[in-house]
């Protein structure tokens, strides 16, 4: 009998436990659409979107909804948006700290259409199942109607099956920087059933080209280099970069050669040592050492948060490659911090960085946001951007439809707003609504690349003529690549 | 036909050349079966509970009771094992890893269905497991542990060099889902909950059978000490053998699970030496060799991971470990040795030397 009242015992516990640190939300009903709305793209010509020949102007939409000007009726309640993050990790919590931000100037602007927005934080432990039960009790538990999820490939490709079946009685939003384009291959296939996903990341052929190739135009016409060395993190999102790729989709085709070759084809540059970043490694000297012994003029690191770049950094600065420029993609390389998270060693280490208040930006909000989030301790990605911009397009698309609660039209707003107020990348890539495999993606550019130089100062060193040609006309005024300078002379002259 | 021969606090039914036997006397059944019915009433009791009184839909709760029927289904095979075989292996997410890609690829790459996949992923696994097998026999203490730690971090590495195929972190999407959609996301979930519930009680049951049988009895002596088990002319490398390939089979089910019930499976997320840890600590706390004891401490231990996390924010994971080793500390005999100490059997051996006034 003993036995029979410890089991019941346990399981009471359970029940209430359980039950107790369950948050219970408000009763409101969710609106289920009972009319589908037609929202597959129609699309009859395949648009071939090859990344060398597709110039931008093709690609602007001709259907462009901007922000309205008259003042939207006023609602009442609120919006919840809910952050699925593991915030142990400074990237995310960046992300989830920008979130806030724009949760509460959006606030105090009187929220969306009246609607106040509330911001809820729900920790993924950076775990597939883990985030799977987040996002359930995110969408079914707490009613969000919008969900940022962290950008872990793993995570979202189990969320999105989740969300397909979720989203017919529980209509949302999620957004996320994940890099990967099997997701956005499912949207593309799918329309219908996944067309809640938004990815804030250009698809990976473009990620690979269109992002990265701003840094062969420093090494080969800032550096003057002539021979480069690739170090490629050996992850799934690197797979264009390391091997080439292609994707069919129905619309259209989207492909990218290996980086040795195309480094090769358009820039003239030899590729003397191309090598594998095995994610999670530490001993970087091995091919520092082999790409200074095969005579590397400039060495260019494609990685993400996988790969340890401080340690990278420290370890060039100690090796026989010290000399050679090094240039870093991703990671803790682009923050301003980097400099003294290396000691110093990050010296003429040359980053994608947006984290520098100063940055020479058009739009002037980009330095505010930065500085704002410094305050707060916290350093900035391009991740970080892309929340804070992702939740105020969302804004701009529930006031443009007139109703934050009819999802499936806030959905389609998304697709043709031509939204303006991203913090750092120009509109046109920013569009969702391509119908080419950069479908609810973003779309590669250029990018504002910077030296370290003396004391940590960042110096942007991207060409003016790249700047100019992709469309960054004002920015392209103030960089200076002419200010570059060898790692070995600001060894000699920085104090 | 059946015939019943009843015998003094027992009957024995035969039946179909067979003879089963059922003690009367309640203290033998009553527990058992009052301990099914609530493990099988729970999730129901708590949906209902949750629907009715708090008016919410418990999905993030029913979801935490999926991973906990995990543990069971990772932990029951693997105390097996260690009774079997004698070693402590530190690689059973290897197996379950096999369990989710074969089923993953076949569903997404040849189209079959769970139904196939299922019988699939048992026997790769079990193959896999038969194959490096002999380490049982070759090996042991550190070795045996280094072995079978390294056989998930070799498998994680191939994930990333043969993305191709392995997808690396994004993992094989599309695969398909263990039954089609109600339409109530909740209801699916409660569904999945009741599959999983179902896979570990298959797998305890036969875990139960084997432990009981006279297999049972010879792997216990081979845990106690091989040299006896041989002495006693036991075929220790058979039983060794045949043990860890069919427990490991069972761990590979486990993917499978995993692969159909999120539609997609990526192995480096269960590759991680952290589920490992989950899945140690599950049939440590259970108490050693207990397996019914790894019910009560998968259901603990999941509810007190997803109670931190909700509770404790950034420290969620160090509060949780915390307790848990507070646990591993104060049950020194894990969850069924609070059961077994109100029992007849001996809790804790103790000799009493009386001394002479």
């Amino acid at each position: 009998m003993k036995m029979g009242k410890t089991m019941i015992g346990l399981g009471l516990i359970f029940a209430i436990v359980l039950l107790g640190c369950t948050e219970t939300p408000k009763t409101t009903p969710t609106p289920v659409p009972t009319t589908p709305i037609e929202t597959t793209p129609a699309v009859t010509t395949v648009v071939q979107t090859t990344p060398t020949t597709t110039p931008i102007a093709e690609k602007t939409p001709t259907t462009v909804v901007t922000t309205p000007s008259s003042t939207p009726p006023s609602l009442t309640g609120e919006i919840k948006v809910c952050a699925l993050y593991d915030t142990r990790i400074p990237a995310f919590k960046a992300n989830v700290e920008a979130l806030k931000l724009a949760i509460e100037e959006i606030n105090a602007q009187g929220g969306i259409m009246g609607k106040k927005l509330e911001l809820i934080h729900q920790d993924t432990q950076r775990k597939v199942d883990i985030a799977i039960t987040a996002y359930r009790s995110a969408v079914i538990e707490k009613g969000c109607t919008v969900v940022f999820v962290e950008g872990v490939s793993e995570e979202v490709m189990a969320l999105l099956e989740e969300g397909a079946r979720i989203y017919p009685s529980h209509p949302h939003i999620m957004i996320s920087p994940q890099a990967g384009m099997e997701s956005t291959l499912k949207v593309i296939e799918d329309y219908e059933k996944y067309k809640f996903f938004f990815r804030s990341l250009p698809s990976d052929p473009e990620m690979n080209y269109k992002v990265t190739k701003v840094f062969f135009d420093i090494a080969k016409d800032v550096v003057r280099a002539k021979k480069v060395a690739l170090f490629l993190e050996d992850a799934s999102w690197t797979k264009c970069a390391r091997e080439g790729c292609t994707y069919n989709t129905k619309f259209g085709s989207i492909s990218s050669k290996a980086m040795k070759d195309w480094v090769k084809e358009e820039y003239g540059l030899d590729v003397v040592y191309v090598s594998n970043l095995a994610v999670g490694e530490k001993n970087f000297l091995p091919i520092l050492e082999t790409a200074a012994a095969r005579g590397a003029e400039f060495i260019f690191v494609l990685s993400s948060w996988y790969t340890d770049t401080t340690t990278l950094t420290k370890q060039w600065a100690s090796s026989s490659a010290r000399n050679i420029p090094i240039a870093f993609f991703g990671g803790t390389a682009q923050w301003i911090n980097a400099w003294s998270l290396t000691g110093g060693a990050s010296l003429g280490t040359i980053v994608m960085t947006y984290d520098y208040e100063d940055i020479p930006l058009a739009n002037s909000n980009a330095g505010v946001i930065i500085k704002k989030l410094h305050e707060r301790g916290i350093s900035l990605d391009t991740s970080t951007h892309y929340a804070y911009s992702e939740m105020l397009r969302v804004k701009e698309a529930m006031e443009k439809v007139g109703n934050p609660d009819d999802i499936d039209k806030v959905i389609k707003a998304i697709e043709e707003l031509e939204f303006k107020n991203h913090t750092i990348h120009r509109a046109e890539y920013m569009f969702f609504g391509y119908q080419n495999p950069n479908f609810h993606s973003y779309t590669g550019g250029p990018t504002m690349i910077a030296q370290f130089q003396c004391g940590g100062k960042p110096v942007y060193i991207v060409p003016s003529d790249v700047l100019a040609k992709g469309g960054y006309v004002e920015e392209s005024e103030k960089v200076q690549p002419d200010a570059y300078k060898s790692p070995a002379e600001l060894r000699k002259t920085c104090k | 036909m059946a015939k019943i021969e009843p015998r003094r606090g027992r009957i024995i039914i035969h039946l179909l050349g067979r003879k089963y036997e059922w003690t009367v006397e309640p203290r033998y059944w009553r527990n058992p079966i009052f301990g099914l019915i609530i493990w099988l009433a729970l999730p129901l009791l708590l949906y209902l509970t949750a629907t009715t009184v708090f008016h919410y839909q418990p999905i993030a709760l029913m979801s935490t009771l999926i991973f906990a029927n995990l543990l069971i289904m990772m932990a029951v095979p693997f105390n097996l094992q260690t009774i079997g075989t004698g070693r402590l292996s530190f690689g059973p997410h290897f197996f379950l890893a096999v369990g989710g890609y074969t089923a993953a690829l076949l569903s997404r790459d040849l189209g079959l269905s769970p139904a196939l996949t299922l019988p699939a992923a048992f026997f790769v696994g079990a193959l896999i497991a038969l194959a490096i097998s002999p380490i049982t026999i070759i090996s042991r203490g550190v070795y045996y542990v280094l072995i079978t730690l390294l056989l998930p971090f070799i498998l994680g590495e191939i994930t990333y060099w043969r993305s191709d195929i392995f997808g690396a972190e994004t993992g094989i999407p599309n695969v398909e889902l263990l039954f089609p959609t109600t339409g109530n996301v909740t209801l699916d979930v409660v569904i999945f909950v009741y599959v999983s519930l179902a896979i570990a009680l298959i797998f305890l049951f036969f875990v139960d059978r084997t432990l009981r049988s006279r297999y049972g009895l010879m792997m216990g002596v081979i845990n106690e000490d091989e040299d006896v088990a041989l002495s006693y002319g036991i075929n220790v490398r058979q039983i060794k053998i045949i043990t860890f390939t069919l427990t490991s089979g069972a761990m590979a089910v486990c993917g499978w699970f995993l692969a159909h019930y999120q539609g997609s499976f990526s192995g480096p997320v269960w590759l991680m030496p952290s589920f490992l840890i989950m899945v140690l600590l599950t049939a440590t706390l259970a108490g050693k060799g207990a397996i019914y004891g790894v019910v009560v401490s998968a259901y603990i231990v999941a509810t007190l991971r997803e109670v931190t996390r909700v509770s404790f924010g950034e420290l969620s994971v160090v509060i949780l470990f915390l307790i848990l080793l507070a646990l591993l500390y104060t049950l020194r005999e894990g969850f069924w040795g609070l059961y077994r100490k109100r029992r007849y059997r001996e809790y804790e051996p103790s000799i009493r030397v009386r001394r002479k006034s």
